[in-house]
């Protein structure tokens, strides 16, 4: 080891030193800027909850935060679902919960400080698919009875009710997704109840598509992605379902999207979901799926 | 002169900094995930080990997705250890040198390909297929699942293989084709026993991957949590744990809810560091059994 290396070593050390002090100056430097954007006279708005909500709530705010400069809605990533926001709410964290359920009983006493008030923003219904070659077969509609016993898988052949002599298969969205929520609800009268379903995707699109891709399959996903041409939507009871029978409510899986907040909204909150009910965050709302009130 | 670390001694405490690091991290993650699980062991005694898993209905027994992680890392690794194995005696024993240049690289960047590819050519060409072609309920199944972890499993196994045959002393092979032997006796009593430690590596590797493997078990068997009927059904669809944590973390209440995916998680840890113990002792026994003639 000769004094070139210990030489050598210097230089390196001098090197990491340099970047060491760049590192700690550009966080200083980032740090204050995010201090800057933040701002002390702007008015924040929190928002969270359902997922299902969270992209109207999300490009809403987006759009909204562009055009007023003394109000910063933020909409909280990832979301924490319908219970979860209803939660922060109670616990004041949030000025907005969104749910794509109506609150519980429970909830309410729960945190019986806290005046929730309902603000809707869209309705949605869920519509039950069948493989293409299942509905050209004749199963164009079931009744509630017939899509429980289906779930429960008492009924377990395509043609108990109608159909060809083929099993069914059953999917299903997961546990603590609002979409199956609304569909236990209607079906089951109770979203706590459990299914036998065959399999379980955790967003509407993997329903649609391994409904799509079978030839004996069931499922159910959000009015937006029923396609025709590879998973038509059924009659439930008689009624198909469409955005007008869902919104007059006589199709039998409906529900609305909520935006909850504490007392009738005032200030910032109240111009942020004004935004949501006016046409403007109406035509979010269809970009996105939903239906507009 | 300034008392100096010597340049080697430098080094040297960076790598046991570097060594001792990922074993503080190892250590860190299981005490975190241990601390985490601690309240669903309290709350649910043994009942964690039930095949009942419904957050909504306050059930999280995790023995149906233990038992569906087991099945589908089995059914992994019957396809890969043979062909990952005896691919790995073809590529350095038999094959000609330019099939080997060839195949090496092929089958190194084949491991290097994301798991989510796999899971989505799974899903659209692999579900349909093994429902055609098997007459199953559904292609969402166990065995579906176990056929592509197997194939992503097969280039790490291949690849270390080959380089644990291949570093293989030439004498001790020329020594046993001088003796008489044929190629094939040299390969199965000479190279492979002095090779097994590297191939035992490899499968350990492999375990490792199929069982924690996550997308493409999600995109494939589906996030359902309802256990296939008798339980050990290889041809249905289920829950394992990987595709339990990952499709339940988002909705997950804080308490014994999210607590039982990290219990879920010490399982896992658990089967993984079990294996890995197996495989080790089973390679200490391969060595000394050759060492000893």
């Amino acid at each position: 080891m000769g004094r070139g290396d210990s030489l050598m070593w210097e230089k390196t050390r001098n090197k990491i030193g340099k970047v060491a002090i760049a590192i700690v100056a550009l966080t200083m430097l980032t740090t204050a800027f995010a201090g800057c954007l933040e701002g002390d006279d702007m008015e924040t708005v929190k928002v969270n909850g359902s997922s299902t909500v969270f992209p109207i709530a999300d490009r809403c705010a987006e759009i909204f935060n562009d055009e007023h400069d003394d109000i910063q809605v933020q909409v909280g990533a990832p979301p924490v679902g319908s219970g979860g926001g209803i939660d922060m709410l109670g616990q004041g964290q949030l000025h907005i919960g969104c749910a794509s359920r109506e609150i519980k009983q429970s909830e309410r006493d729960e945190y019986p400080d806290v005046d929730f008030t309902d603000n809707a923003i869209a309705a949605d219904g869920v519509a039950i698919v069948v493989s293409k070659d299942i509905y050209d077969a004749g199963v164009e509609g079931l009744s509630s009875a017939e899509v429980k016993q289906i779930y429960d898988r008492t009924i377990t052949n395509w043609q108990a009710v109608g159909g060809p002599n083929q099993a069914i298969a059953v999917y299903e969205r997961e546990e603590g997704s609002g979409t199956r929520d609304t569909f236990m609800e209607a079906i089951y009268g109770d979203d706590d109840m459990t299914t036998n379903a065959t399999a379980a995707y955790t967003s509407n699109a993997e329903v649609q598509s391994a409904v799509g891709e079978s030839d004996n399959g069931i499922g159910y996903v959000g009015l937006g992605y029923v396609d025709p041409t590879s998973t038509p939507a059924i009659d439930l009871d008689g009624v198909e379902p469409t955005e007008d029978t869902i919104k007059d409510g006589s199709y039998p899986i409906n529900r609305q999207l909520h935006m909850y907040t504490d007392g009738t909204p005032t200030g910032a909150v109240k111009t942020f979901i004004d935004f949501v009910q006016s046409s403007e965050g109406q035509a979010i709302v269809e970009d996105e799926g939903f239906i507009p009130l | 002169m300034h008392p100096t670390l010597s340049k080697e001694n430098v080094i040297k405490y960076i790598l046991l900094a570097a060594a001792s690091f990922s074993v503080f991290i190892i250590f860190l993650i299981f005490i975190y995930l241990f601390q985490k699980s601690i309240p669903a062991f309290q709350e649910l005694g043994w009942g964690i080990l039930s095949r009942e898993y419904s957050p909504t209905s306050g059930r999280y027994g995790l023995g149906g997705a233990i038992a569906g992680s087991l099945l589908v890392t089995a059914g992994a690794l019957l396809i890969s250890y043979p062909l990952g194995i005896g691919g790995g005696i073809f590529l350095s024993e038999i094959a000609p040198l330019w099939v080997r240049r060839t195949l090496k690289p092929i089958i190194e960047v084949l491991a290097g390909i994301p798991s989510v590819i796999y899971g989505f050519l799974g899903a659209v060409l692999l579900v349909p297929f093994a429902y055609n072609a098997f007459d199953m309920l559904q292609g969402q199944s166990y065995f579906a699942g176990g056929i592509i972890l197997g194939v992503m499993t097969l280039p790490i196994i291949i690849s270390i293989s080959d380089d644990s045959l291949k570093a293989v002393p030439r004498d001790i092979k020329d020594a046993s084709l001088a003796l008489g032997a044929t190629r094939w006796t040299t390969t199965k009593k000479i190279t492979f026993p002095a090779a097994s430690s590297g191939i035992f590596a490899a499968a350990t590797l492999g375990v490792g991957k199929a069982i924690g493997e996550t997308m493409a078990v999600l995109m494939i068997i589906s996030a359902t949590t309802n256990a296939p009927m008798p339980w050990f059904d290889f041809f249905q669809a289920g829950p394992t744990l990987t595709a339990l944590i990952a499709g339940h973390m988002g909705e997950s209440a804080p308490g014994v809810a999210r607590s039982a995916l990290f219990a879920a998680g010490v399982f896992l840890f658990l089967i993984v560091g079990t294996l890995a113990i197996i495989t080790d002792i089973m390679q200490q026994r391969v060595i000394k059994k050759f060492k000893g003639r």
